[in-house]
């Protein structure tokens, strides 16, 4: 799998996935031919504002304004959705879609109380900026329903049916997630409407609380070829939610898919083994992106060794190894370590991993890999 | 060990002037000026309060809009006739804190033992970090705030007292604004079906 | 000149408008959780009257009248939670009448000599024009007032004044003066406070390089 040049825009009949990450969160690009490209969720390196995927768009001289043409938001924790608000601004010809679980009025109640934070640092706040974009192009449009779009296991979200034909397929949230995801959020909106004022706490950031019962899987279908994208969508013990679910669906596109986006930064609690023999080509080309929180880091060394037993063909977005910043202050370097367990710092260069090949219609070719800033081949995640 | 850093030369003079008016005069009035060695004058004042009503005594600057905090200064006791009685002045703060390292964070998860957090430098000049802090860190007063999504301040740096004693210190202090009110929730469930209507959400 | 430099330094907030001194107390503060209890129990009160309230808390002082709010301190790790008071109080009396809104950064910097200290003086003031109008002429105080270049209502002030905490020493005021848009609406608190949560950070960074680079140019 050669590289192509690194800073070209791919041809009108190329295929792209690229998968941004960690800086803080993740996001994916996509490019579906004719100059139709897709982001799902979004990332912000730590030493920019701009969203990875407008930033990487702009260097291959693609106008993000013109060609984005569907922002989806798989989830709504904060380290998937960083940004997202600025890339749906300047995508004026997009649509935007989410998961249905946030359908629910009171996500949006929520989304209305973030604003009296007086900050404007939460996936929840990001909900906000997105609504009034679209409020604000809504006046533009006789349209019902302005959006957003909310999707469900079993939607096609999107396809096109002349040449270059690709279909995407909603594999999840299902209706048993939905019911999940309401009783959180409705949780923390009783904990704050119904408590007495000074009785207890402050305002805190509303944060989105794991387990992630509303990822948005995506199945893409290109031709006769597909690609599993599997946001962060963990397994579970209940059979209606989660992997299990999916694999049983009776309406989930038939095939197997050649490319694998690994869930959840390739945890353990993601893993369902029929994903990879019912849903997956044998030794798939997988991706992933690192998570380091603390004492969590994802992949772990066993959890790379597990995913290597499936496939030789695997990339990360970035080391999975935490770095320690080396401060040039030694009383600070002293102090920190008397006062923290453990520290690491968020890396700055976001790493990219670049998948690309002609629509199967033109050509039956093998995906050319370039790993970009820090991603490197997954058996190098703990070097 | 710490060692005490040393001290900067500080104006001669009493702490507190205010009484004693023989130190207002010409001659002590603290200047530049073109002689090499400058004559000592009053000390340092967190301003009085009827000094903020109007002019302060000498100053031909202040004026009732004025948002400055005014601070007293040589010239405010330049007059020859003695000063007004003031009311209490407000205590000048003897606690300095040299600043090495400043960050704001967000609590991610938290438990009875500790929590962790995303770090980021208030001064821009290092990358985020991720950090996990023990519960003794945090102020007993603090601990109930913490929780997933709570901000919180943590200064790394050097404290000194009045004396001159000096501390190496790291504080964490959460932060803290008022609950929701009523109003401020009713608000919002308003907003938010307003907003839902407008966008046709389904 | 570098940040270690600086000997003591100190900010505040201040707001014009009309107030009710009385019911400001460390009690209040803390019924509301934005202090604790044991920090409004540790408070050093010197009024609490219908024209005056002044009273300190954990490093900040607080001082109230029928026409000003102004809250300061000298402890650098305050100065997030000064901010954070001031959100607070205003968010919940958001019905306040504010016109205007003042930021304040002080310093004093150490400098390394008499000369130098001499030198800077003339620098800002020169004092040739003095020379047969005033016998030994010496700066007592500078302010220079600028224009906002953010669209905002208001002016910046830089105070330049020799210290008179250490020596030598230069003592630097810089003030950051907001009015409200449209005073007589209602709205001003609100809108003091929305460019309070955009500035703070934003101010106590450009107002100690402002001063720095004054220093750089003795």
């Amino acid at each position: 799998m050669v590289g192509s040049s690194i800073g070209t825009r791919p041809d009108q009949d190329e295929i792209e996935i690229s998968l941004f990450g960690p800086g803080y969160g993740e996001s994916l690009l996509l490019h579906l031919g004719l100059d139709y490209w897709i982001t799902i969720d979004s990332c912000l390196s730590s030493d920019t504002d701009e969203p990875a995927p407008i930033r990487y768009l702009k260097s291959i001289g693609v106008d993000p304004a013109q060609s984005i043409r569907l922002v989806l938001a798989t989830h709504w924790h904060d380290d998937h959705i960083r940004g997202i608000s600025d890339i749906f601004a300047t995508a004026k010809n997009a649509k935007f879609l989410c998961s249905a679980a946030l359908r629910y009025p009171e996500f949006s109640d929520l989304i209305e109380l973030s604003k009296t934070l007086m900050t404007d640092e939460s996936g929840a706040s990001e909900f906000s900026r997105v609504m009034n974009v679209l409020k604000e192009r809504g006046g533009r449009t006789r349209r019902a329903s302005i959006g957003p779009e909310f999707v469900l296991a079993g939607q096609i979200l999107d396809r096109r049916d002349t040449q270059l034909h690709y279909e995407i397929h909603a594999l999840s949230p299902s209706n048993a997630s939905l019911s999940l995801a309401f009783h959180e959020i409705n949780n923390q909106v009783k904990e704050i409407t119904t408590s007495v004022p000074g009785s207890r706490g402050t305002k805190k950031r509303i944060v989105a609380q794991p387990p992630n019962d509303v990822a948005v899987v995506l199945w893409l279908k290109i031709g006769d070829t597909a690609v599993l994208l599997g946001s962060d969508l963990e397994e579970t013990a209940n059979p209606y939610t989660g992997w299990t679910v999916i694999v049983d669906s009776s309406v989930r596109p038939s095939g197997k898919a050649e490319v694998f986006k690994v869930p959840h930064h390739g945890s353990s609690t993601s893993h369902q083994p029929r994903v990879w023999e019912e849903m997956l080509e044998p030794h798939p080309l997988v991706v992933l992106t690192p998570f380091l929180r603390g004492q969590v880091l994802k992949p772990s060394f066993s959890e790379v060794q597990e995913i290597l037993s499936y496939t030789p063909n695997a990339y990360i977005t970035a080391s999975a190894k935490p770095k320690r910043t080396k401060w040039t202050d030694k009383a600070v370097e002293r102090t920190i370590k008397e006062t923290v367990i453990n520290i690491h710092e968020i890396p700055r260069v976001m790493g990219q991993i670049r998948l690309r090949k002609k629509h199967p219609s033109v050509r039956n070719e093998e995906w050319m890999v370039d790993l970009i800033g820090s991603a490197r081949r997954l058996e190098l995640a703990h070097a | 060990m710490m060692q005490k850093a040393p001290m900067p030369r500080k104006a001669s003079g009493p702490f507190r002037q205010a009484s004693q008016a023989a130190a207002f005069t010409i001659t002590d009035e603290f200047k530049w000026s073109s002689a090499s060695t400058p004559s000592p004058g009053p000390l340092f004042y967190l301003d009085p309060v009827v000094q903020t009503h109007g002019q302060a005594l000498g100053s031909n600057t202040s004026t009732i809009g004025d948002t400055v905090k005014r601070n007293g200064s040589a010239e405010d006791f330049s007059h020859a006739e003695p000063p007004l009685v003031f009311p209490k002045a407000l205590p000048i703060q003897e606690d300095h804190f040299q600043s090495l390292q400043s960050w704001e964070g967000v609590v991610e998860t938290a438990t009875s033992q500790g929590f962790t957090a995303r770090l980021w430098d208030r001064a821009k000049k290092s990358p985020d970090q991720i950090a996990e802090f023990p519960i003794e860190e945090v102020s007993t007063a603090d601990r109930d705030l913490v929780q997933p999504g709570a901000i919180f301040y943590w200064d790394i740096g050097y404290s000194e007292d009045k004396t001159g004693q000096r501390m190496r210190a790291s504080l964490i202090r959460l932060r803290r604004l008022p609950a929701w009110t009523r109003k401020e929730i009713e608000k919002a469930i308003h907003d938010s079906a307003e907003m839902r209507n407008k966008l046709g959400w389904e | 000149m570098a940040d270690s430099d600086i000997k003591l330094e100190s900010a505040s907030i201040v707001f014009l408008g009309s107030f009710n001194p009385k019911i400001f107390h460390p009690v209040w503060f803390a019924s509301e959780n934005m202090v604790s209890k044991q920090e409004a129990e540790s408070a050093e009160i010197s009024f609490i009257h219908p024209e005056l309230s002044s009273f300190s808390m954990s490093k900040i002082q607080y001082e109230i009248t029928r026409d000003r709010f102004v809250i300061q301190t000298a402890y650098t790790p305050s100065f997030a939670v000064m901010k954070d008071l001031v959100l607070g109080t205003f968010g919940l009396l958001h019905y306040t009448p504010v016109h205007s809104m003042g930021l304040n950064h002080e310093f004093h910097f150490l400098l390394d000599s008499e000369e130098t200290w001499h030198r800077f003086g003339r620098k800002v003031a020169p004092k040739e024009i003095w020379t047969d109008i005033l016998e030994k002429p010496g700066t007592r105080k500078l302010i220079v007032e600028g224009v906002r270049t953010d669209q905002r209502k208001g002016y910046v002030r830089i105070e330049i004044a020799p210290s008179v905490q250490v020596h030598p020493g230069v003592f630097i005021a810089v003030n950051d003066h907001f009015q409200v848009a449209e005073p007589e609406s209602n709205a001003g608190c609100q809108e003091m406070l929305g460019v309070l949560i955009k500035e703070w950070d934003l101010f106590l960074d450009s107002s100690k390089q402002s001063a720095l680079r004054l220093l750089e140019r003795k």
